[in-house]
């Protein structure tokens, strides 16, 4: 009798049950609005889209004012890019019901790989702009940016919150812009490294190479961790310390159902 | 082609002035038979179907309204059969006023067959239901799969600047065996036409229903509705017929 | 494993699926409204909306509903009411919505009830619609029908008044007096539709304006809502 167990788990399996390495790397983009979510996005989906198969989605305000630019940014075929409408709750669809993003990048996972191709490597999610205050839910993405830009001022990161404090990666964005708006970028980099306690913080502009290429291989990083099943998502949120919630099917006690007053 | 007479000799003691259009293929050859009836009591109206010509399996017919129509207590009751691989063209000469009916209501009722590649083409003129008017229509279609179909409907609520009168129409269309493939109905009065129709009184359509290699390509449109099972309903709304039917959409399917 | 059960009043698991919080992307849902109000509807006109919703296709989801609920407990094939439903739904807009709520709704029932004959039956179908799904959900949680059709109609009356505190200057609380004054129709439709049995009972009434909507929503760029 042949052994029937599989060599390797089911691929299309709901996200938290199948391990985490079958499917694309889900990678989460956020914070406030104006900070250069978009264009972080149009820049790995540039440089990476020789090595690697990309999709997009993007959450704004208005459905689909992210997903043209991107579009029409030209880095990426337009028909990896999905956008999903928030109802105004930008907050809402990476949090607390996250099931519109969930289904546009499975659908999105799976039409890359229905097509005959090899699936999709990596997804980026993109928030809508939001607070501070806003993150991913572990549920939806294995891993999350947080990206502040130096515009919004120096001390921003000093401010700290969930995201800045506990993304798995805060980005400095638009550094060349520091010396114009009275920002010293060194010093804001570093008093967010010391409000995340030793997690990673990037300076970053598009015009300085070397901080690109410093974003693109900690994407690669994260992207060989999750193929492992080395990566376990990590919540910033408001309550920070990690838990791993339990991701059996089904309720940890059942009930019956009765339609009369209790005596 | 065979062609009988119109026969007006049968009358009915129930008020309702039938209508037949039989068209079937001859086993003969590939050419087709056509029946046109009508069963009316001599002071109904009545729409007499007119055969206006016939090339082999096809047949062009007018249903010209005989006595005024459409008024209180008028039945029309209209049976068309489009045979097996037969193609039938339908136009009307007029569209039809219905009158103010005060709280008394007529009736329009259409049953459609239509064969294994079949054709029925009917270029339907607008009803107008004037203030007072109440109409109940219905439409019943059952069509093989492989049939094609194009029917063409303007419902105008109200003459200019009047009150809609009422109009209830009854669709259903399945095809042969029973899936259901268009079902409605809709309930205009002055009521609740602001509710279904919104700040409109005209209502156009035109639906499509083909095997999908004979459904026309074009650019999204919003009036465009695809239905589940195949074919199309294009729908419009609007204030004035001439704006809102939509003759190049006609013109493509017809 | 059954001893260990607790009895629970039905009236809880319907707050349970009425509840706005339930993660089924219903936040990303204007009930047509957002097309509606573009359209040229005022605040005034919500009301007027729920209620032709309620007496139209919504009526048409409640009942299609009722009658998948009817199918579902006497193992009866669903395609038929299926069928019915998308023959009663003109608009590709309003089929494609359904499904893809029918797909969050499927997504979290199925993982806190798993394997119950209902839930496995709707899921074979590779498209279900919202309506199905919910039946489905009932046939699990052993709701009634007449129960699963107040909860189509009040979460459609809710739909469209939350969308609407997002689109218009509206004062909260006049929003939630909206609500209160369409229950008494949310009832009457549940009553009206809770003994349907067969997909050819199920009510065609139409709304071409609503239709027409919904698909202009489709074509229209800079949408808050998903529908």
């Amino acid at each position: 009798m042949p052994d029937h167990t599989p060599s390797r788990p089911l691929a299309g399996a709901p996200d938290s049950e199948a391990p985490s390495s079958t499917r694309a790397l889900r990678l989460g983009v956020c914070g406030p609005v104006g900070t250069g979510k978009s264009s972080l996005i149009a820049l790995l989906c540039r440089e990476l889209a020789g090595e690697l198969q990309l999709g997009v989605i993007t959450n704004d305000i208005y459905t689909d004012e992210d997903a043209r630019f991107l579009r029409s940014a030209g880095v990426l075929d337009p028909a990896r890019i999905r956008a999903v409408e928030t109802g105004a709750c930008p907050h809402t669809a990476i949090r607390d019901d996250i099931t519109a993003n969930l289904i546009a990048a499975e659908e999105l996972e799976a039409d890359f790989t229905n097509a005959g191709g090899t699936g999709l490597d990596l997804v980026l999610i993109e928030s809508g702009g939001d607070n501070l205050t806003a993150t991913f839910s572990p549920a939806l993405v294995d891993v999350q940016v947080f990206v502040l830009d130096v515009a919004g001022g120096g001390d921003v990161a000093r401010k700290g919150g969930p995201g800045i404090e506990r993304a798995d990666l805060l980005v400095v964005n638009k550094t060349d812009l520091a010396v114009h708006v009275g920002v010293d970028a060194t010093l804001m980099v570093a008093e967010a490294g010391a409000a995340r306690d030793g997690r990673p913080v990037l300076g970053l502009t598009r015009t300085d190479q070397a901080s690109v290429a410093r974003l693109c291989a900690w994407v690669r990083a994260q992207l060989a961790s999750h193929r492992i099943g080395a990566l376990v998502p990590q919540d910033p949120g408001p309550m920070a310390p990690h838990f791993h919630a339990d991701a059996a099917n089904g309720l940890t006690g059942g009930w019956h159902v009765h339609d009369h007053a209790h005596a | 082609m065979t062609t009988l007479t119109p026969d007006r000799s049968a009358r009915t003691q129930d008020g309702v002035s039938r209508t037949t259009i039989r068209l079937v293929p001859d086993p003969a050859g590939d050419r087709a038979r056509i029946r046109l009836a009508t069963d009316s009591h001599p002071k109904c109206p009545v729409l007499r179907p007119m055969l206006l010509d016939t090339v082999g399996s096809r047949a062009r017919v007018s249903l010209v309204p005989e006595g005024a129509m459409l008024l209180a207590d008028d039945h029309i009751d209209l049976d068309i059969e489009v045979g097996t691989g037969t193609r039938l063209e339908i136009v009307e000469p007029a569209g039809t006023v219905a009158y103010d009916m005060r709280g008394r209501y007529a009736t329009w009722d259409v049953r459609l067959h239509l064969g294994s590649g079949a054709s029925l083409v009917w270029a339907g003129e607008p009803l107008v239901a004037s203030a007072g008017a109440d109409v109940r229509r219905s439409m019943s279609i059952v069509l093989a799969p492989d049939a094609r179909l194009a029917l063409r409907e303007t419902l105008v609520l109200g003459r200019y600047g009047e009150w809609p009168g009422r109009v209830r129409q009854r669709t259903r269309v399945h095809h042969v065996g029973g899936a259901p493939v268009l079902v409605e109905d809709l309930d205009l009065d002055p009521v609740s036409a602001p509710a279904l129709i919104g700040r409109h009184r005209v209502v156009s359509t035109v639906l499509l229903l083909a095997p999908p290699d004979e459904v026309p390509i074009e650019a999204a449109r919003h009036d465009r509705f695809d239905l589940e099972t195949g074919g199309i309903l294009w729908r419009r709304l609007g204030t004035d017929v001439h704006a809102t039917v939509d003759s190049g959409c006609w013109a493509a399917v017809r | 494993m059954t001893d260990s059960r607790r009895t629970i009043h039905r009236d809880l698991v319907l707050m349970l699926l009425a509840d706005a919080r339930l993660p089924v992307a219903g936040h990303t849902q204007s009930a047509t409204l957002e097309p509606a109000l573009r359209a040229g509807l005022g605040p005034a006109d919500v009301p007027g909306f729920v209620a032709t919703r309620l007496r139209t296709v919504t009526r048409v989801e409640a009942a299609t509903a009722v009658v998948a609920l009817h199918h579902l407990r006497r193992g009866l094939d669903l395609s038929a009411v299926e069928a019915a439903w998308s023959a009663r739904t003109t608009s590709p807009a309003m089929r494609a919505t359904s499904r893809s709520q029918a797909r969050a709704l499927l997504r979290l029932v199925s993982r806190l009830w798993p394997g119950t004959e209902a839930l496995r039956a709707v899921s074979s179908s590779t498209t279900p619609c919202r309506a199905v799904v919910l039946a489905a959900t009932a046939a699990s949680l052993d709701l009634e029908a007449t129960a699963l059709a107040r909860l189509i109609g009040y979460d459609d009356v809710q739909t469209v008044c939350s969308a609407a505190l997002k689109l218009l200057p509206l004062d909260p609380a006049d929003v939630t007096g909206w609500v209160a004054s369409a229950l008494p129709a949310v009832d009457a439709l549940a009553d009206e539709v809770a003994h349907l049995t067969r997909p050819d009972d199920v009510p065609a009434s139409g709304a071409p304006q609503i239709e027409a909507w919904a698909q202009a929503h489709v074509h229209t760029t800079r949408r808050l809502f998903s529908a």
